[in-house]
């Protein structure tokens, strides 16, 4: 039985879009072309139709929608385009596509498409205008099932084009036609509008070039004709776009008459992009023009301004928000403008918060706008009037300044619309920011400034009167706690907490007990049990208990403080960006004695301030600092370190450095886990969506030394900041407010953004080994990529849609530190539902593990759950180093190539994942990860078996197995000089794994291979496939180990062992025959897959090839090509995929992933018997 | 290739500086030759796309420089650019004639010795009029062709543009190579080069595509090495884009999956020496540690001038 295809679907960059509004009203409509499937999508619904345009592996380059309504029907026609092949397509009223005819393949590429008048008294339903890349147009006519060329058009120099861009003037009846050549210049060609269909029309007509538009230094990229065509865009490689005036050719009829070739300069220059454009775009009124560039921003800029090409005050605004290889597509309709690109993600702009700036905040985000308040501070009570006496009653040696005005000290957001403002004459206030309201809750009787408020919501025991505390801190060291309701407040404990100024309070836990940290000045800690019963309650007044205190060894003010409880550690963060961490005994010793210092981190985050610190889970903590860095640690159970016996460690685990952001203030993350990090960048404060990848308020508040506050919630969000003594806040707040605010209101991404960069490597597994039930999404896909990211995304076949799977979800398993990139991903479950690690390599010589479960507490069901677990780093660190280091030690690109690994239980609560890594120095070592299931606390083991005498040429690939059952395990590498080499890792394994139960040192075993086959390949050795089979009465084993190569041929090897007695697991190799494909695929191999019988392989001409792998009638082994597929992940570099009974289901990666659902029969004969 | 970006910094890359070849892809056109032996007997070559002029280079020492050094003549200090002063001896048999070198590129090359440049498009007529003009009427012998477009990293459109290049250099192959000659040419082997290679097929019997050692393992350029040149029967140089675009129309690639057995099978060939030095592997030590200038400075990107604009910006 031949090779079915069932289903296929791409992942990846969207390469063509439009925008146009409904026909039947309601808003406008998207049609994304990404991969090869063109999506119709309505922005308001996100209801979509997909439908498949090409099948032979090309894109969807370009769309284009007609104007008209067609007759009757309501609907619109639509093209789309791609390579030599282009599809037309009838739109109905409720926006299904319906083919109508297919064009090509033509002679050369299709460049751009548009719709042209019909002819009078034609039979045809539509006619399109085809420009192809010869600097020719060709006009079809298209019926039902039809399409007849009427006419073709070449202009005289045929240039090959990398662009062009077709425009329909009917009030002219004219044609224009522009064309961005290989030679870097615009020419721009007329011809007439062709008649109803005749002879004459189907004669090719030669056109002059009209004009030659010269000043580009690279490939134009993209043109844009402005509405009315007086005006043209280009936008190029040189990372200008250009503006030109067709008004020499309008207005002269003469010249228009003529058939020479006037050669102009652009009207004006537009620099300003950091990377080469890809698109651009007139504003209706022509008045702005809208880039689109791979540095992932677009620029709406003046386009008609003065002739000054240093002049980049022409820029109006900049919109940040993709990721990868840059924003591809732009397109615009109903308000908003559409952004796609490299990442996948279609993400949706207001217009009118693009194009005007000039407000105080900006947001990026449709479904919300942004409200802005300003109040002033209320007038002083009268007691506190007199300047006079607040100046007599400051310590003595301060100055306090002598004025009849009070100013805000601090000020606290509680919820979108509730502010908490502390004076400096010690007057706290509560404000009701839309209203406008003031409520004076208390005033400091020393009349002191208040430096710091937070606000407290016990959880325990909130009372009749008091819905929660304020607490706040003072220049003289007294913590004052402030209860307050709906309808009344009053001081309910006031202590003086320390000697100096009180300039930080931050909350612990709320549980049992009300836990409060509070700072001073001079680096000093205090952590406060608080009494939080009502006041009616409790007659009687608790005092505040001092649980612990602690003392910086810096003496500098600590900003950042939590309690990790499964450490007993108490962690600050001061404003040198130091990082320390006390320990706490549990309250044995006396709470006046000082807590031991036990972890110390100068200068983590480089002199700048932490801005907070917080543990999370069970031993994670998190910092974020000023220099725009955060930071996750995790504890190290003293136990674990080994030389420092009693003292913990911070383990760093995760950097994330957020471009956008230089001075990080604060992280929020809310439900689904969507995280988002404020902070200053220049003089804006800015909010930015990590996980949506979006900006959601930018506000221009002067810069980071103000009283400031951010409350994010269900409900909006706010910003509040003091400038010029007037306190400004910005709500942002949903459109829609009937509905309810989730998450996704902070997002503007219309579908999820993706790796953008190139994936390096894939694994597809079923989601039932890990533990998934029926009904689940059947595949779990996971990628690694170039941009340092490991992503995972869930498939399942689409009902609604034949032929196409459905993303169901997908996220974020992890990413490298410092984003270096993933080359190779390896998979390793255990065999109950325990979860899986997934094992990442790549530059740098980083190894990164991640264990993966579903989720199966009833909060979150069904929900991947991705944990850290280990990281390691290269020995020289990550950064290279600053100071010279001399040519012998100098090593230059160090990084893994391949990984491949399992994982060994070793009892309830342990497991080691052994892993085999080649490394471009040529090594090929085993390494072992010692995990605590419990604790999570790992080990490394970096010297369990090093496999010499191999390949003095780096290992591309490999390919290891254990049979737990026979205690043995069994490897292939393949090199870059062509050779496979077979392993046997049993013994080194075996003597790991005794020596660990034992508790005694492991000494590095070296392993020879057992053989080299030499030359299988005549290049490197590109991807390996192993599939191993046990008969384990015989003791004999039966590996069939399929090879990929650079040389584009695919070699297939079965391999017989025979285990050796004794209990080492050792084997010897018995037998070994191959098979060989010479020009398996038009270019190099760069994956393979087997199960033993079948054998994918995918290579850098796109195709998959399935093959088999048979005895034949000589018992000589024998591949046969089955099948041979165009897939649209371009670059394609990884494959893998899971049989369900005749099921395939195939991820294939390289720009983007495919994922292909092929039926398979294993039962069937081979053909050629 | 970036200077700055370590992961191409490979071994080759230092090697060509050493042994002063003006890019690394001097070491691809000499693995090719290892394999296929293709100057043997060359007296008339012609480097088409030539800039920054690697492959001339290789062309001018393996058979101008040879040449006089097996005359005995030596090889001159400095530059000895041919010109007018060549042409006055009297005439010498086919043998004993200095091999005669011609490099077409639409941008100005730094000269190399004994290499005739022409700055010209290489798809027009008269570009290969004037090629002909330096051999003196005769036809070359070998034509090599290392261009490539500013790549763009949309893969299909990279790949369609230099496969639509090497169209354009049969353009002036046809006009300028004898029968039975080669045609080497860098190829991006990607989704239709199998288009590509039975376009080749029409013209030449025997079509290899051939990685150069030097040539990295993952990148996806590749050469063909187009050998015994011999048009269709009646064929003429103006036909040539009528030929070849017949053979795109007659193929309908647009089904769900191709056909198992391809048309035209052209074979692989690995070449350069195994045991030599691999572009994928990183080098330990042993290298000495004074950064080397390269030997020529590289051509002005397209974003020159925005990079001149931002570096004035800052200033």
């Amino acid at each position: 039985m031949d090779p079915t295809e069932r289903r296929r679907s791409y992942l990846g960059d969207v390469t063509a879009l439009v925008a146009y509004s409904a026909a039947s009203g309601g808003g406008s409509r998207l049609c994304i072309g990404s991969g090869g499937v063109i999506t119709t999508c309505h922005t308001g619904t996100l209801e979509r139709t997909k439908v498949r345009v090409f099948g032979n592996g090309a894109r969807v380059h370009g769309v284009a929608v007609s104007e008209e309504e067609a007759g009757g029907g309501g609907g619109r026609y639509l093209i789309a385009h791609g390579e030599q092949y282009a599809k037309v397509y009838r739109l109905d009223a409720g926006e299904e596509l319906f083919c109508l005819a297919r064009i090509g393949p033509l002679a050369h590429w299709i460049m751009d498409a548009v719709f042209l008048p019909r002819a009078a008294g034609s039979g045809a339903l539509v006619r399109v205008a085809l420009g192809l890349s010869d600097n020719s147009v060709v006009v079809v006519d298209v019926g039902e099932g039809s399409a007849e060329t009427c006419g073709k058009f070449v202009c005289s120099r045929s240039y090959l084009l990398y662009s062009m861009k077709i425009f329909c003037s009917r009030g002219e009846g004219l044609v224009y036609a522009a064309a961005g050549t290989i030679f870097n210049s615009v020419l721009v060609w007329v011809f007439p509008l062709p008649g109803a269909g005749g002879r004459q029309d189907k004669e090719v007509i030669s056109c002059f070039p009209r004009l030659n538009f010269v000043g580009h230094q690279g490939s134009i990229l993209k043109l844009c004709w402005s509405g009315s065509g007086d005006m043209l865009a280009s936008c190029s490689d040189d990372r200008t776009a250009r503006v030109w005036s067709l008004a020499s050719l309008k207005m002269d009829a003469a010249k228009r008459a003529s058939k020479e070739c006037e050669t102009l300069e652009a009207e004006k220059v537009i620099y300003g992009h950091g990377s080469r454009l890809w698109d651009c775009l007139f504003s209706g009124d022509s008045e702005m023009l809208v880039t689109a560039s791979e540095d992932c921003t677009c620029k709406f800029w003046l386009s008609k301004a003065r002739k000054c090409e240093t002049d980049t005050s022409d820029l109006v605004t900049t919109l940040c928000g993709h990721q990868g290889r840059g924003v591809w597509r732009i397109a615009a309709a109903g308000g908003y403008l559409f952004t796609a690109g490299a990442d996948g993600a279609v993400k949706r702009w207001l217009l009118q918060h693009c194009c005007n700036p000039s407000g105080i905040a900006t947001t990026s985000l449709p479904s919300m706008h942004v409200r802005s308040f300003q109040q002033a501070l209320p007038p002083l009570p009268r007691g506190h009037k007199d300047p006079g006496t607040a100046g007599a009653s400051s310590a003595p040696g301060k100055k306090e300044e002598k004025s009849a005005k009070d100013w805000v000290r601090c000020l606290k957001l509680a919820g979108v619309d509730t502010m908490y403002v502390a004076t400096n004459q010690g007057m706290l206030y509560e404000n009701s920011v839309r209203s406008s309201s003031w409520r004076s809750l208390f005033a400091n009787p020393r009349r002191m400034p208040l430096l710091c408020i937070e606000v407290m919501r016990p959880r325990g025991g909130r009372g009749v009167l008091s819905d929660h505390f304020i607490c706040a801190g003072d220049v003289n060291g007294y913590f004052t706690m402030i209860a307050v309701s709906k309808t009344c407040c009053g001081p309910w404990l006031e202590w003086k907490a320390h000697e100096k100024r009180l300039m930080g309070i931050f909350l612990g836990r709320q549980d049992e007990e009300n836990q409060v940290f509070s700072t001073d000045v001079s680096g000093e800690v205090k952590w406060w049990i608080v009494p939080c019963k009502d006041m009616l309650d409790g007659k009687v007044k608790q005092e505040p208990a001092l649980k612990a205190k602690m003392r910086s060894p810096f003496k500098m003010r600590i900003l950042g403080v939590d309690f990790c409880r499964a450490s007993m550690l108490v962690i600050c963060g001061d404003k040198n960006g130091s990082i320390m961490a006390f320990r706490y005994h549990g309250g044995s010793t006396s709470s006046e004695e000082p807590l031991d210092l036990t972890i110390l981190m100068q200068h983590k985050h480089n002199v700048s301030p932490v801005s907070f610190l917080r543990s999370r889970g069970n031993d994670e903590v998190v910092s974020g600092g000023g220099d725009g860095k955060l930071y996750t640690y995790k504890v190290i159970p003293s136990s674990r370190k080994e030389g420092e016996p009693g003292h913990e460690a911070l383990c760093q685990v995760g950097i994330h450095i957020e471009k956008r952001i230089a001075a990080i203030e604060e992280q929020v993350e809310m439900g689904d886990g969507a995280t988002y990090i404020g902070g200053f960048q220049s003089s804006d404060f800015l909010v930015w969506n990590v996980t949506e990848n979006c900006e959601v308020i930018k506000i221009s508040c002067g810069g980071w030394k103000r009283p400031h506050s951010l409350y994010m919630g269900e409900e909006g969000a706010s910003f509040a900041h003091v400038r010029d003594h007037v306190i400004h806040v910005q709500q942002l707040e949903p459109r829609d407010k009937s509905a309810q605010v989730l998450h996704s209101a902070f997002s503007n991404a219309l579908t999820p953004s993706f790796h953008g960069q190139e994936i390096h490597s894939t694994i597809i597994v079923p989601t039932r080994c890990l533990g998934k039930g029926d009904g689940a999404p059947p595949c779990l896909v996971i990628t690694g990529a170039e941009d340092g990211y490991v992503r995972y995304s869930e498939w399942e076949p689409d009902c609604a849609t034949a032929g196409h799977f459905k993303l169901c979800a997908s996220g974020i398993i992890g990413e490298c530190v410092a984003g270096a990139q993933v080359r190779s991903l390896s998979y390793s479950g255990h065999k109950e539902a325990q979860g899986a690690y997934v094992t990442a390599v790549g530059a740098k010589e980083v190894v990164m593990v991640w264990k993966i479960v579903y989720n199966s507490s009833s909060e979150e069901e069904g929900c991947l759950q991705c944990e850290l677990i280990s990281t390691k780093e290269p020995k020289g660190g990550l950064r290279p180093k600053m100071k010279k280091v001399s040519a012998k030690d100098q090593v230059t690109d160090l990084r893994h190539l391949a990984v491949d690994t399992f994982v060994y239980k070793v009892d309830g609560s342990t497991d080691v994942i052994f892993m085999l890594v080649s490394s471009a120095d040529a090594s090929v070592k085993v390494t072992a990860l010692q995990v605590d299931r419990r604790t999570g606390s790992t080990k490394w083991h970096n010297k369990v078996c090093d496999l010499v005498n191999g390949s003095r040429n780096p290992t591309l690939s490999i390919r290891w197995k254990e049979i737990e059952s026979l205690g043995t395990s069994v490897a292939f590498t393949g090199s870059t000089d062509g050779a496979i080499c077979c392993w046997d890792t049993s013994m080194a394994i075996n003597s790991f794994k005794n020596a660990l139960a034992k508790g005694e040192d492991h000494q590095c075993i070296e392993i020879s291979p057992l053989k080299k086959f030499q030359g299988v390949h005549a290049s490197g050795v590109n991807s390996l496939a192993l599939k191993v089979s046990a008969s384990e009465g015989l003791g004999q084993l039966q590996a069939r180990v399929v090879s990929g190569g650079d040389d584009q041929a695919l070699h297939a090897k079965e391999v017989r062992f025979r285990v050796l007695d004794g209990s080492s697991g050792g084997v010897a190799m018995t037998s070994d025959r191959g098979a060989h494909v010479a020009n398996s695929h038009y270019s190099a191999l760069r994956s393979v897959w087997t199960d033993g019988t079948f054998v994918l392989s995918t290579g850098l001409d796109q195709r998959l090839n399935i093959s088999r792998l048979f005895d034949d009638e000589k018992q000589v082994l024998r591949l046969e090509l089955l099948s041979r597929m165009a897939v649209e992940a371009g670059e394609t570099e990884a494959l893998s995929a899971f049989m369900d009974e005749d099921l395939c289901y195939v991820a294939l990666a390289g720009r983007g992933l495919s994922i292909m659902q092929v039926a398979l029969s294993s039962r069937g004969p081979p053909k050629n018997l | 290739m970036g200077r700055k970006s370590k992961d191409k910094r490979d071994i080759y890359y230092r090697k060509a500086k050493e042994e002063g070849w003006r890019a690394r892809s001097a070491f691809k056109l000499l693995q090719i030759d290892e394999d296929f032996d293709i100057f043997k007997g060359v007296k008339r070559a012609v480097d088409l796309c030539a800039a920054p002029g690697s492959w001339s280079q290789v062309l001018s020492r393996r058979l101008f420089l040879a040449h006089n050094k097996r005359d005995g003549g030596g090889v001159g200090d400095g530059c000895k650019v041919r010109g007018a002063g060549s042409e006055a001896k009297g005439p010498v048999g086919d043998e004993e004639k200095e091999p005669v070198i011609v490099a077409v590129d639409l941008q100005p090359m730094a000269p190399v010795e004994g290499v005739v440049q022409i700055q010209g498009d290489i798809t027009s007529t008269e570009t290969a009029t004037e090629v002909i003009r330096h051999f003196e009427g005769e036809k070359a012998d070998l034509v090599v062709s290392d261009g490539a477009p500013d790549v763009t990293g949309l893969h299909d459109l990279d790949e369609f543009v230099q496969s639509q290049l090497i169209l354009a250099a049969l353009t002036i192959v046809t006009h300028v190579l004898k029968e039975g000659g080669t045609f080497i040419a860098k190829v991006f082997r990607g989704k239709n080069v199998q288009l590509l290679y039975s376009q080749l097929k029409m013209f030449f019997p025997l079509v290899t595509v051939s990685k150069p050692r030097s040539s990295r393992n993952a990148s996806i350029e590749a050469f063909v090495v187009c050998q015994k040149y011999s048009p269709p029967a009646g064929f003429e140089p103006e036909m040539l884009r009528r030929v070849l675009e017949g053979e795109i129309t007659s193929k309908d690639l647009d089904s769900w999956s191709d056909a198992t057995k391809p048309k035209v099978i052209v074979p692989f060939v690995a070449c350069g020496d195994l045991q030599g030095w691999d572009p994928d592997a990183v080098v330990l030590g042993g290298q000495s540690e004074a950064s080397l200038a390269p030997v020529q400075p590289p051509i002005a990107p397209p974003y020159k001038r925005a990079l001149e604009l931002i570096k004035r910006g800052r200033d």
